[in-house]
């Protein structure tokens, strides 16, 4: 489902080179619920984001669904994320001039040839998904921290992709929450199929996982 | 500052700069539309004169201006003279009231004599202009100008009707061509009667205009031949010139005006790019969100463009209310007022937009894995 090729990822300034990534090879099947893990800077974030085409590595390939994506122009890109891809955060990224469910109608916006009414009925589904289609109509600073983040689910989930990119999403809720979010990805795994890579400092989450990739210093050691 | 706050000061700023340059339009743009419209006189071949009889008696005044008049008819340079207090882009008529039909109105009065409009070339619609036989009328004799005929004469010709001149009768004889003080000055209806008093300021048409240094000394010549040392030139200059003088004013207004309002507008822009870089430089997170859920930097560029249209929209609905308003009140031409309404909404969203688009820009171009750790 996801391929990486030699990857390699380096920040430089004028006087700095700093190595992010250093020759990654990886292969993540589709269907796969795969945690990655290691120390801080360690180049876990990085990865999800070079997996997420939301930056670009300095050197090698990336293949996402049978599909090169590493010289697609930046439209391109976008549209990628948005039919391929969902998203989600540690500290939920919810903009909260919206309501519940205008936060989670966001991808469909940017999909051509779906209506209002259709985005909003698909938002109501997901929102049922994670058990909230009775906070529709809330703004994100009314809810938990747990609520928000299934609210995050929910808009990662909406546009039906076939892989969900989670950077600590329990780093943030408290370990009953956190359960209650685990729980609900572990679901969308299995019961929908969706290819899941996680990003954790947590080695109980972790472990909950099919495969556990360690990280230290832009390598990947197991 | 929060955003709320921002797009507050960004609304009222919008609310304020379109108020002004509505009313800079709706006060300007009338007087340039008259720049293209015909004085209904010809001031080209005319000469001025203006006297001070200082302290002389009215009956010595009269019988001074009548010798005046004499003796300059007779100059070779001359072809006509006429005594007038009425002087093209210097001194126009006197408000007064008339009354025709119990229906009682106001208009410009033009006090000329019976050579004013041979001298001004002022064209006749229909009628005839007063001579000096009608000066012994019971009746004032009265010439209106097309407008005011337009305006109180609906139906058929005012000629050989009476009106009240105030309370005196005035018997309509003619109509002439609309008449306006100034290259800048509105069409302001009004009627020609003779002079009563004896006139300080004489129109002249000359022969030969080529040469104002002769026709300049002639003129100076004949007045001091009279032999009244009480009797001061105060102008004695082309009509030209003094269009000249009075456009100079004119210009120099006008150009005040256009460099505040040019200050005050770079002030506007710089304040609302300012505003609107803020607004969008806190946005940065929400830019990078939008990015990963699938935006493209076309998509991001066009909802900061859409959004700066509609907080234009709202910043301007207040502004236009009173516009509106101003316009049902008839303090404004409706015709102007409607092109300065939308005059300053047009620049009002150009200007906007030109604010909008390079922070819109640099947001679009955003590298989304940056802009998400903004928050």
């Amino acid at each position: 489902m996801i391929q990486l090729s030699n990857i390699e990822k380096v920040y430089r300034t004028k006087t700095i080179e700093t190595t992010a990534l250093n020759h990654i090879n990886l292969n993540i099947n589709k269907g796969e619920f795969v945690a990655i893990m290691g120390p801080s800077g360690c180049g876990k974030s990085t990865l999800l984001n070079i997996m997420g085409l939301l930056d670009t590595p300095t050197a090698g390939s990336i293949e996402i669904a049978n599909q090169p994506v590493t010289s697609l122009s930046r439209k391109r890109l976008a549209t990628f994320r948005n039919l391929k891809l969902g998203f989600i955060f540690q500290s939920y990224h919810l903009i909260n001039d919206l309501s519940v469910i205008d936060n989670v109608e966001l991808p469909l916006l940017y999909r051509k040839g779906i209506s209002g009414a259709e985005r909003r009925k698909r938002a109501l589904v997901a929102l049922e998904k994670v058990g909230l289609s009775a906070r529709t109509k809330h703004y994100p600073n009314q809810l938990s921290g747990g609520q928000r983040q299934r609210v995050a689910i929910a808009r990662a989930i909406i546009g039906n992709p076939e892989i969900l990119l989670a950077d600590e999403p329990t780093g943030n809720l408290d370990s009953a929450m956190g359960e209650e979010v685990m729980n609900l990805m572990l679901h969308l795994n299995k019961i929908d199929g969706t290819t899941i890579v996680m990003v954790t400092h947590d080695e109980h989450m972790a472990k909950k996982t099919q495969r556990i990739i360690h990280f230290f210093d832009g390598q990947q050691v197991s | 500052m929060n955003r709320k706050k921002a797009n507050f000061f960004l609304l009222l700023q919008l609310f304020v700069t379109f108020t002004a340059l509505f009313l800079c339009l709706g006060l300007n743009l009338k007087k340039l539309g008259n720049y293209f419209r015909p004085l209904g006189y010809r001031y080209e071949d005319a000469w001025l004169v203006v006297l001070d009889f200082q302290h002389l008696q009215d009956e010595k005044k009269l019988e001074f201006s009548r010798l005046i008049q004499q003796k300059l008819r007779a100059v070779k340079e001359i072809e006509l003279v006429s005594a007038t207090e009425v002087i093209p882009f210097q001194q126009w008529g006197n408000e007064e009231k008339i009354t025709y039909n119990k229906q009682t109105s106001k208009a410009l009065g033009f006090e000329v004599d019976e050579n004013y409009s041979k001298v001004l070339g002022i064209k006749l619609v229909e009628g005839r202009w007063f001579t000096e036989k009608d000066y012994v009328l019971n009746a004032i004799p009265v010439v209106l100008t097309k407008d005011l005929a337009e305006r109180d004469f609906k139906q058929g010709s005012p000629i050989g009707k009476t009106i009240l001149i105030g309370d005196k009768p005035a018997l309509i004889i003619g109509v002439s061509e609309a008449v306006r003080e100034n290259t800048g000055a509105d069409l302001n209806p009004g009627f020609f009667i003779p002079l009563k008093t004896a006139a300080t300021s004489y129109l002249l048409k000359s022969k030969n205009t080529d040469n104002f240094q002769l026709l300049e000394d002639q003129i100076r010549k004949t007045i001091n031949s009279v032999g009244a040392s009480e009797i001061l030139i105060r102008q004695n200059i082309s009509l030209t010139l003094v269009k000249k003088y009075a456009q100079k004013t004119d210009y120099i207004q006008l150009s005040i005006t256009l460099l505040v309002f040019a200050f005050l507008l770079i002030n506007v822009f710089l304040g609302i790019s300012g505003v609107f870089s803020y607004n969008l430089s806190k946005r940065k997170a929400e830019v990078g969100l939008r990015v990963t859920m699938g935006a493209s930097p076309a998509d991001i560029l066009k909802q900061f463009l859409l959004e700066s249209i509609v907080l234009t929209t709202l910043g301007i609905l207040p502004g236009l209310l009173i516009a509106i308003q101003m316009l049902i009140m008839q303090y404004l031409d409706a015709y102007y007022g409607t092109l300065s309404i939308l005059g300053a909404a047009l620049f009002l969203y150009l200007l906007m937009l030109s604010c909008a688009f390079y922070p819109s820009l640099k947001a679009a171009r955003l590298n989304p894995s940056d802009a998400l750790h903004e928050e």
